[in-house]
């Protein structure tokens, strides 16, 4: 049950990295980079780091995410292809 | 043993709204509807799984830090919901009609 | 073509990591080589030299006190950077497109941040000071502080956001982090120790422990103020407009 836990949610990082960093629309992505850090704290919180988790739930999910759609607003939405 | 029924119970009811509320949320047509899913599965399915997890634990002090964490997910989801659902008013996104659906 | 040489190299370095990983031992495996230098001995002694029930606030800021000082200089040099490109805004109030905006934010959201934001704020609070004991410390609750900061000021505007936190008080703040830091190391040299050495020699045994609490709390708050006030910066240097128009709202 849990090495089922630890396998979804490692599928689920490397999806949601996979998918931030495929993604056309800048704001998906950022959203999907947050989705990243929420998960990545939960992984911290599995391996007994809860240090690390709430670093990475303020910093990551929180901090990083509002910088980048305060620098996305101050640019363009899309990406330059 | 009945402790561990009842939070078997609510768990699972929580887990059904989460359900109900991510498939609300891939389904529904326009922006105002997929709002009542999210908040539902917001609201009434983590505060079900909280509630469980609250009768597992069984100590006071867990049990009062679980309905803090209720009480401020209540508020946040709530006035996320509404300021998703302004913004989206004030854009003019118009709402869903089944009529428009049928002409195309 | 160029397609075929990257899927190549990749897969290459796929294989090579692929090997690394099936070398590396495994979770915790107690002979694994990370847990047989120094781990025991920060086990075992930690507690009683650090004065912190929580191993890691004591690995962090007692026996890795360079490390983490280097960190905090690190976090500052990245403020650095922000200001060297956005530039620091002149004296006195400031604004940004949140401002500007036609529709003024609405009244629920408002409510519901003027709300919340000082129990985030007594959280971090929390964070910071019950570092020693919980997981948490300087680092997080000052994350946590520019994070209900940065609420407050995507609702209510950089105009209003820069009234309560005045350049004036953020300036010196910035650096806190490092300069306790420096305090803490040299307070550790007149104490007859080395540079941040937390238990002094100087004084009597049963001074040492309170001593070595008080200065870790000391450290812990100066991160703590230093990296909420770096990320502050950081986003009221992103959100700044240059044009001085007043307000509309």
């Amino acid at each position: 049950m849990a090495t089922a836990l630890n396998v979804v949610m490692i599928v689920l990082l490397i999806l949601s990295a996979i998918l931030a960093v495929r993604a056309k629309d800048l704001l998906a992505a950022v959203i999907i980079f947050s989705v990243y850090s929420l998960i990545m704290a939960l992984v911290w919180q599995r391996l007994q780091a809860p240090d690390l988790a709430l670093t990475e739930a303020a910093v990551g999910a929180g901090v990083t995410t509002v910088l980048f759609l305060v620098a996305i607003f101050k640019t363009h939405r899309e990406e330059e292809r | 043993m009945v402790r561990n029924i009842i939070t078997v119970i609510f768990c699972s009811i929580g887990a059904f709204w989460f359900l109900l509320g991510t498939t609300g949320l891939l389904r529904m047509p326009d922006i105002f509807s997929r709002l009542h899913p999210s908040t539902k599965c917001d609201t009434l399915g983590a505060c079900s799984v909280m509630v469980g997890v609250a009768v597992y634990s069984g100590s006071l002090w867990d049990i009062l830090k679980l309905i803090l964490i209720m009480c401020f997910l209540l508020l946040s989801s709530a006035t996320c919901g509404h300021a998703i659902g302004r913004s989206a008013v004030r854009r003019d996104i118009a709402p869903w009609r089944k009529s428009e659906e049928e002409e195309q | 073509m160029k397609k075929i040489i990257s899927l190549l190299f990749i897969s290459a370095l796929g294989v090579l990591l692929l090997f690394v990983v099936a070398s590396m031992p495994r979770m915790g495996d107690p002979e694994s080589p990370t847990r047989e230098h120094v781990i025991p001995r920060y086990l075992e002694n930690a507690e009683e030299e650090t004065n912190s029930p929580n191993v890691i606030t004591g690995i962090i800021l007692n026996y890795r006190g360079y490390d983490t000082s280097g960190e905090v200089t690190v976090i500052f040099c990245a403020l650095a950077c922000v200001l060297a490109i956005l530039g620091r805004e002149k004296r006195g109030r400031i604004h940004s497109y949140v401002d500007r905006s036609p529709v003024p934010a609405s009244p629920v959201v408002k409510t519901m941040v003027r709300f919340l934001a000082p129990f985030i704020i007594l959280f971090s609070v929390y964070t910071i000071l019950h570092g020693e004991i919980s997981p948490g410390g300087g680092f997080q609750g000052g994350a946590i502080v520019g994070a209900s900061i940065i609420i407050f000021t995507t609702i209510f505007g950089l105009w209003e956001a820069s009234r309560r936190i005045p350049q004036k008080f953020r300036v010196p703040l910035e650096g806190s982090a490092f300069i306790i830091f420096f305090i803490v190391g040299i307070l550790g040299i007149v104490g007859g120790g080395n540079f941040l050495t937390y238990a002094w020699p100087n004084i009597a045994n049963n001074l040492q422990p309170s001593v070595v609490l008080w200065l870790t709390i000391i450290v812990e708050i100066g991160i703590g103020l230093g990296g909420a006030m770096v990320l502050i910066s950081i986003l009221f240097a992103m959100m700044r407009e240059e044009e001085a128009i007043a307000p509309t709202a």
